[in-house]
């Protein structure tokens, strides 16, 4: 039994690198109805406002709905040229007022956008809540006109006491903390190997993943450079273009839609002391999510060893290999030697003591859209109609980053 | 990069007379990193405070390909823990002497050196070798 959030608001003092944020229960309040998404690709020309339309234009026919059904819409700002309310309507030809929240998008969004959308419905701003996220990484990083380093250069403290030693951009970081995580519990480079491994596995078995066509094998990886240690480039996330979106309404409408019912369980989040200075982090071999998963699971009402199948942010495949232990999976310090043994592959279901993730390929082998395509890969997996299915799947976790946050969401597909 | 902001120049003037410098409460003697005006902990004004030579190695990574245009590769940033500012993690490179390699923990002597970086003019930052003394 899972503790309850009392429980957890109790102990939330207790930790000396982060806290929890005291999210309210929105249990069985919000279902996911609609999902779609555009191309993944490589640098492709094509601009992130039209993936983004093209992503919503998608979900929402998934959803059996019309442009003029959507009264909310979600984004993140600061990343690539999101939509707006004016842009949704002048792309749509439609003139309904629309909700707007920049609280949505993907990564640690990705989760507590649900939890945003449960009080946007609680409270009749919105029916029907269209989240999206949109990146052209790809196309401005061949462009030279932007990469996903550059908010480290604007950041003052990051400028002044970072960027002069060449501590930048994001691998570098999960590199010296992985290096920490393998002095302390004795992680090994094969151990670390198994989730990039497998993740391309599930992307040579998933149509549209950036890395469909492109196998790898234990000797290759082993035998490929070192970018920084103990980093490989197929230990880092790819850079993409690409959008999802995804459409939430309140869960007891969910039967009226085409799709079985996918309804959010647990919202939690975490953050750490700080923030967001990550060199700054007092606990390098953890992440936030020791402070989210928790709270989404005393939601949800459940523990890591209920869930089916699993979507973790791997931005590097040592960021995911940490979430997986503060997910709860196994001691902190133990996910090198619970990875092994196709641990982590859609082959293995819970039945046979697996814990499939990333059945997509994740970041680091199918898109890196910062987790919007974990989500709808986990919708999938709960209709049933995932490319890399998992036997009897009925609940599944999101765990979303940002490096100084995390944020977990469940899902389930029981009515 | 912005010098000049009060919250930052004070490490790196310090840096040129060779001296590894905190930010800390005048009142309370917290150390606060990175810089603040205020102490987090009894609202003080904040200082600025020496550090000793003496630090341990939190953690470090080794750039082996070009990823950032900083430095020519390969190079060591670093995260260490100076033994009398124990909250204290500071973001650094490593210069360890031939035949050393880095483990965590590894005992660490601050030493000044020029970094020079490929874009930008040389500077003189604290850095760390093995100890010595």
């Amino acid at each position: 039994m899972a503790q309850t959030i009392s429980q957890l608001k109790q102990r939330s003092g207790s930790f000396d690198w982060g806290h929890s944020v005291e999210l309210d229960d929105v249990r069985g309040e919000v279902a996911i109805v609609g999902i779609g998404e555009t191309e993944y690709s490589g640098p492709s020309d094509r601009n992130a406002k039209d993936m983004a339309l093209a992503a919503v234009a998608a979900a929402i026919a998934d959803a059996g709905l019309k442009p003029q059904d959507i009264d909310g819409l979600m984004i993140s700002p600061g990343i690539s040229d999101q939509l707006t309310p004016e842009d949704f309507r002048q792309h749509f030809q439609v003139t309904q007022d629309i909700w707007f929240s920049q609280e949505g998008g993907a990564m640690i969004w990705g989760a507590t956008c649900a939890h945003t959308a449960a009080h946007a419905i609680r409270a009749r701003k919105a029916r029907n809540i269209v989240n999206v996220f949109a990146v052209d990484w790809a196309t401005a990083r061949a462009r030279g006109t932007g990469t996903p380093g550059d908010w480290h250069a604007s950041e003052p403290m990051k400028a002044g006491f970072e960027l002069p030693y060449g501590w930048f951009p994001q691998p570098l970081y999960f590199a010296t903390f992985m290096h920490r995580h393998m002095h302390e519990f004795g992680t090994t480079d094969e151990q670390l190997a198994q989730l990039p491994l497998t993740f391309r596995r599930h992307a040579n078995t998933h149509d549209g993943a950036v890395m469909n066509a492109r196998t790898m094998s234990l000797e290759e990886y082993l035998a490929r450079p070192m970018l920084a240690d103990p980093f490989r480039v197929e230990d880092c996330c790819l850079i993409s273009d690409g959008a999802g979106a995804f459409v939430m309404c309140a869960a007891e409408r969910a039967k009226d839609f085409p799709h079985p019912q996918v309804v959010v369980e647990g919202v939690g989040r975490g953050c750490i002391d700080g923030a967001p200075y990550i060199s700054q982090q007092k606990k390098l071999t953890a992440t936030p999510q020791t402070f989210a998963a928790p709270w989404a699971y005393a939601m949800a009402d459940c523990s890591a060893q209920d869930l089916d199948v699993i979507a973790v942010y791997d931005c590097f495949s040592g960021t995911a290999l940490m979430q997986i232990e503060d997910m709860g999976f196994c001691e902190k310090g133990e996910g090198g030697a619970f990875v092994e043994g196709n641990r982590l592959h859609a082959s293995r279901p819970r039945s046979q003591g697996g814990i499939p993730c990333n059945t997509h390929g994740g970041l680091l082998s199918h898109a890196y859209v910062l987790g919007i395509a974990h989500v709808i890969e986990l919708v999938r997996q709960l209709r049933g109609t995932a490319q890399n299915q998992v036997d009897d799947v009925q609940l599944a976790a999101y765990a979303g980053f940002t490096a100084d946050e995390g944020a977990t969401m469940i899902l389930s597909n029981r009515c | 990069m912005d010098w000049n902001d009060p919250l930052i120049a004070p490490f790196w003037a310090a840096s040129e007379r060779e001296q590894l410098v905190t930010c800390c409460c005048q009142n309370c003697a917290l150390d606060i990193w990175y810089p603040e005006n205020q102490c987090s902990q009894c609202g003080g004004n904040t200082t600025w405070r020496e550090l000793g030579k003496s630090a341990r190695l939190l953690s470090w990574t080794t750039v082996r390909r070009q990823i950032n245009g900083a430095f020519e590769v390969p190079y060591t940033p670093a995260i260490v823990v100076p033994d009398d500012a124990p909250t204290v993690q500071l973001v650094t490179q490593l210069f360890l002497s031939e035949g050393q390699t880095p483990y965590c923990d590894m005992p660490l002597e601050l030493i000044f050196r020029t970094l020079k970086p490929l874009q930008g003019e040389p500077f003189i930052a604290p850095v760390y070798r093995e100890y010595r003394t």
